[in-house]
């Protein structure tokens, strides 16, 4: 009684059967061509934070297309050729994963912003290069995998984050609370906020890292708060759910207090919720935007961005996630002239896995891929911008030096330390 | 005290939206029957109309026009006309399914149109942030006091125009009965219309009012609102609306204050508030007698003949040899081409649809053959994957491990089923539901279950020299679990369970009354199908090799209800047809751009508003088209001669469905006779 399924079924499979694109050709590596190299993106499109992930395709695109604009690398043109959504959820991310490889005969996964990458087994199994978004610790199983900042993710109850005691320091804070989403990424990147707090002898006077996702209503942790005289807030939520905390403190009365919030660090949406973020902080892997009004051509690598981003997206505002794309695109195409015609995915992960000092341009603090795939290296950068008005301003840094980097791991200390003067460091000047 | 009421004051703006979504739901359903539970879909397209026009520069009085007073009675009247009208005499199983489907197709439908971007809400009046006075000492935002009074001034007319109106009155009648009304000369066909637009018109309303309190417009956040609703129409014992008001207030507050006051960053505090509204729901079913069975409190229901009963086609000797030859032909093929040919992740697609399959035939036996409504079958799945997890973490041997999963959802299975003993029809469905919302928000968090949305890792298996760890070996292996649990199922259904089964579906009390232990029976059900889902939990578990909360969200269980519903439900064959259908559907959908990502959900969903007419599944449909067509041909090839007409009965003759009207059912529900 199944035949007509079955005849339906039987189509489906024959169709998936001759998926091979039309110039494959025997012994050839996979998604290597003459005249171009194929590759494709895995996403979080759909679900609960769709707006941290989807942005990163355009970046990567942009940098694509200026890269194919001036003939490629090495004769070849990179194809963007697909871009899979794994719907935010975990068994569909790997199923996508799998397809990428095994239907669509991608060489490399580009770029990759997902919520969970439980795909990232199977390619690193597979010795796919694949380069995206490193807020997920299955960036850490192999060395095909490269994050955009290093692939070293640690969400280990231990992980040490002292960025936020540098700004409870600069406030004088006497009463900080954290707050993140009940998901692994969020959870536990603001665990290690706690525990650099915790390190440096500020008081977390109110922590909730289990908010369901993405945040309905912050009134009774708000309420509680204002009970524990919180002067200073923690964010690891998405921009949806810092708009209502910022809303809900604002609607409870709870005024002056400093926020750090890990995202939101965008253009349109400062214009759009201007009101909400007044004052808040941002840390940065990266070179602020504002570098390029306000240090024409001292960051070239940014400048780069911003231009090519107008130019093939006029439409796109520059954002942390597309950042990400560009930088993931950049490292990729790097690796690509270090090996030059004779491609296969082994040389391309071999020769990434050389440099000594990648920094896309001069736009991100210098990873060391040769240790960047176990460790964040003797130094952790942020640079940090608040807004203020309709825009963001870079904060504690000097125009040739905009990071403020700590020493990793962080120090254990007995006693209260000042943070005051991290260690200088940063991005040379392109 | 200032403390108690800094928790409680915020509460009553969301009290009284339930309120509006909780009163819209009640009038529908006593007006109609239909348990709306598209209500939140509704409001969450009012929300998104809103939100966008505002964003494009509407002035607020025209974009609230459009989404509130336009858009959601508009979709409420079309939901009536031409969907709900004819469901009012057929079965509980009959009136949920295209209200499932709505509440999938509504959300799906609006994405693909407006696409996947996030929304942020916009504030209907007031400045909504702005803090316009202090209570108590607890300040008071233009969000919080413009829904409040919006809603109080919205109850109150619509309290007047019921109370004090000749259209109030009338379907105030339909409401009691609408057999009575008409019989007074009411057309309670026309009321009812009229009762879900304003009843459509009070989501909508609910939509835009309580967006701003959420950081983004999604349909979840308003299923969430659709289920505190539901939790406050059983307050109101789905019948008194002013009941149903104060219920829905008392749950906006105990909320605050469950948040308030348990400890913060703790699964308790997190999980247990969404998931209150349905622990109310379910101390409210299981302990108020007049929400058991409440689709029959109407005094003239028993004027409705009953549902006829199903029965399978016999089917002449050859079409039905030819059609199983076939079929074996081609299913051989399938398995052979899968094997050989496909790529490795079509080969790991046909083994997830194998897997899911298992899961539906949970689904076959308890809904299908037994009647009972589960919206819950997610969460044994869930269940058993877990314990599978959990016991492989102890080094369990992972065949081993997935059996046992299998006896724990068995166990879990007949313990859910204890409360449900004493309800019927939809109060069934709710307490399951209500179940798998507990399990997703709560239960599943913790680390000795499923580890929260870390989740657990579970191996593939092996057995001494044989592995099952690559993909071909464990579709093997699936394969073999699949045969031997289609065929338990089917030698339940030709059993003497499987005939009692049938007769439950057909009459609990007709069953009751020929001697069958309906009580110890629904356990049976309950405990087996929990059993099958545990199985197909954990097989999906060693599949994915990690798997997590998320996996088995309570809207899976709704899903999984529409895929095999539309499919067919009453079979063997189309809760495989289903597994199998909806894994490649979703393969073949998961290159499309990320707007359509929801055309999975949608496909299944249309077809299964089909259910009304064709409850049989719309591929037993068809099939049973099909070989009336090969059996008409038969007997032309034979006889090729005009012969007079079929009597009613006879083979390839209609025969009546669920819904009264005729049509040819093929839905393998007994041993077949062949003429």
């Amino acid at each position: 009684m199944m035949a007509m399924l079955a005849v339906t079924l039987l189509a489906a499979v024959l169709a998936a059967c001759v998926t091979a694109p039309p110039d494959a050709a025997a012994g050839q590596t996979t998604g290597v061509y003459p005249k171009r190299v194929v590759v494709g993106a895995l996403v979080s499109e759909t679900g609960p934070l769709p707006a941290l992930f989807a942005p990163i395709v355009t970046g990567a695109r942009a940098y694509l297309d200026m890269v194919n604009a001036k003939g490629g690398v090495a004769g070849r043109r990179i194809d963007l050729a697909t871009t899979l959504d794994d719907q935010s959820s975990p068994s569909i991310d790997a199923s996508q994963a799998r397809t990428l490889v095994d239907e669509d005969h991608v060489f490399a996964v580009l770029p990759v912003a997902t919520a969970s990458f439980t795909g990232g087994k199977f390619l690193a199994a597979n010795g796919v290069p694949t380069f995206g978004l490193n807020v997920n610790p299955q960036w850490m199983d192999g060395p095909s995998l490269f994050g955009n900042t290093g692939s070293y993710v640690n969400f280990s109850p231990s992980a040490t984050v002292v960025q936020p005691a540098f700004i409870a320091q600069q406030h004088h804070a006497r009463a900080v609370a954290v707050l993140a989403y009940d998901i692994a990424q969020s959870e536990e990147g603001c665990r290690g906020m706690v525990n650099g707090l915790r390190r440096y002898h500020v008081p977390v006077a109110y922590e909730d890292l289990s908010i369901p996702a993405p945040a309905s209503d912050l009134h009774a942790d708000v309420t509680r708060m204002k009970q524990d005289k919180v002067d200073m807030v923690v964010s690891c939520m998405d921009l949806g759910g810092d708009v209502l905390l910022s809303n809900t403190m604002r609607a409870t009365g709870m005024t002056g207090v400093t926020q750090l919030w890990a995202t939101g660090y965008d253009e349109s949406a400062i214009r759009q919720y201007a009101s909400a973020m007044q004052g808040v902080y941002f840390m940065e892997p990266n070179v602020p935007f504002e570098v390029t009004k306000l240090h024409p051509g001292v960051y070239r690598g940014m400048d780069l961005f911003e231009k090519m981003l107008k130019k093939h997206f006029p439409h796109t505002m520059p954002s942390e996630t597309a950042l990400a794309g560009w930088t993931s695109a950049a490292l990729f195409v790097q690796g690509l002239r270090m090996v030059g015609r004779h491609l296969t995915r082994r040389r391309l992960v071999h020769a990434i896995n050389t440099i000594t000092s990648f920094t896309a341009g001069t736009i991100l603090a210098p990873v060391d891929w040769r240790t960047a795939h176990k460790s964040s290296g003797p130094l952790n950068c942020s640079a940090f911008v608040q807004a203020r008005g309709e825009t963001f301003v870079p904060v504690y840094g000097t125009p040739k030096s905009v990071f403020s980097c700590f020493k990793t791991p962080a120090p254990p200390v007995t006693k209260p330390i000042s943070l005051l003067n991290p260690v200088p460091a940063g991005v040379p000047p392109g | 005290m200032s403390l108690f009421l800094s928790y409680l004051l915020p509460g009553i703006p969301y009290g009284f939206a339930y309120a509006l979504m909780a009163v819209g739901l009640v009038l529908t359903y006593r007006a109609s029957g239909v348990f709306n539970l598209a209500f939140g879909a509704q409001a969450y397209v009012s929300a998104v109309i809103f939100s966008i026009a505002l964003r494009d520069g509407w002035p607020g009085w025209a974009a609230f026009v459009v989404s509130v007073l336009l858009a959601s009675p508009a979709i409420g009247l079309a939901m009536e006309r031409l969907l709900f009208r004819y469901t009012r005499t057929a079965g509980p199983l009959v009136k949920l399914v295209p209200a499932l489907g709505l509440l999938i197709a509504i959300p799906a439908v609006t994405q693909m149109i407006i696409g996947t971007a996030t929304r942020l809400p916009s504030s209907l009046v007031l400045q909504p942030w702005k803090v316009y006075f202090h209570l108590a000492s607890t300040p008071v935002s233009g969000e919080e006091l413009s829904t409040t009074v919006i809603s109080i001034a919205v109850i109150a007319a619509f309290g007047l125009v019921l109370r004090s109106s000749g259209l109030g009155l009338r379907m105030r009648a339909v409401v009691e009965s609408p057999r009575m009304a008409e019989l007074s000369g009411v057309r309670a066909d026309r009321t009812s219309a009229t009762a879900w637009v304003l009843s459509s018109l009070l989501a909508g309303l609910a939509g835009v009012l309580l967006a701003p309190l959420y950081s983004t417009v999604s349909a979840s956040n308003f299923t969430a609102l659709l289920v505190a609703a539901i939790a406050a129409a059983a307050i109101g014992s789905f019948t008194s609306l002013p009941i149903t008001l104060i219920g829905a207030i008392g749950l906006g507050i105990a909320q605050q204050l469950l948040a308030g006051y348990l400890p913060s960053g703790t699964i308790l505090s997190s999980g247990l508030r969404p998931a209150f509204p349905f622990v109310v729901l379910a101390i409210a079913l299981v302990a108020r007698k007049t929400l058991r069975q409440p689709e029959a409190r109407d005094p003239l229901a028993s004027c409705d003949p009953p549902a006829v009963a199903f029965r399978a086609p016999a089917r002449m000797t050859e079409v039905a040899v030819g059609s199983r030859a076939f079929t074996a032909l081609v299913v051989g093929m399938l398995v052979a081409t899968i094997l050989v040919l496909v790529p490795g992740n079509w080969e790991f697609v046909f083994t997830f649809g194998i897997v899911l399959s298992i899961i539906f035939l949970s689904i076959t036996l308890l809904t299908g053959m037994g009647g009972q409504i589960s919206l819950g079958q997610a969460a044994f799945a869930g269940a058993g994957a877990f314990t599978a997890g959990q016991l492989a973490m102890h080094s369990m041997p992972v065949l081993g491990a997935i059996l046992l999963a299998g006896v724990l959802s068995a166990v879990l299975g007949a313990v859910v089923a204890l409360p449900a003993l004493r309800l019927g029809g939809i109060a069934v469905g709710l307490l399951t539901l209500s179940f798998a919302l507990l399990a997703t928000n709560v239960l599943f968090l913790y680390p000795w279950a499923g580890n929260g949305a870390t989740g657990l890792t579970v191996p593939r298996p092996v057995l001494g020299p044989i592995s099952f760890a690559g993909n071909g070996a464990f579709f093997w292996l699936s394969t073999v679990f699949l045969v031997v649990l289609a065929g338990a199922v089917k030698l339940v259904q030709w059993g003497t369970t499987g005939q009692e089964l049938a007769a439950l579906r057909g009459s609990e009390r007709g069953s009751a009354a020929v001697g069958i232990d309906v009580r110890r029976l629904r356990v049976v059900a309950f405990t087996l199908s929990a059993a099958i889902a545990g199985i197909g939990g954990a097989l999906y578990a060693s599949l994915e090799q990690s798997v997590s909360v998320n996996d088995f969200n309570y809207e899976f269980s709704l899903i999984y209800v529409v895929a095999v519903a539309a499919v067919g439900v009453y079979s063997v064959a189309g809760a495989i047809e289903a597994g199998i259908l909806y894994a490649v559907l979703m393969q073949l959908t998961s290159t499309l751009p990320s707007r359509y990502s929801s055309l999975l959900a949608l496909v299944f969903a249309l077809a299964a508003l089909t259910y009304v007419r064709h409850s049989e599944g719309v591929v037993a449909y068809a099939k049973a088209w099909v070989l009336d067509r090969a059996e008409q041909l038969a007997r032309y090839l034979q006889a090729p001669t005009l012969r007079p007409p079929a009597e009613p009965g006879a083979p390839g003759a209609p025969v009546g469905s669920e819904t009264g009207r005729a049509e040819s059912v093929d839905m393998h529900a007994a041993p077949r006779s062949h003429s």
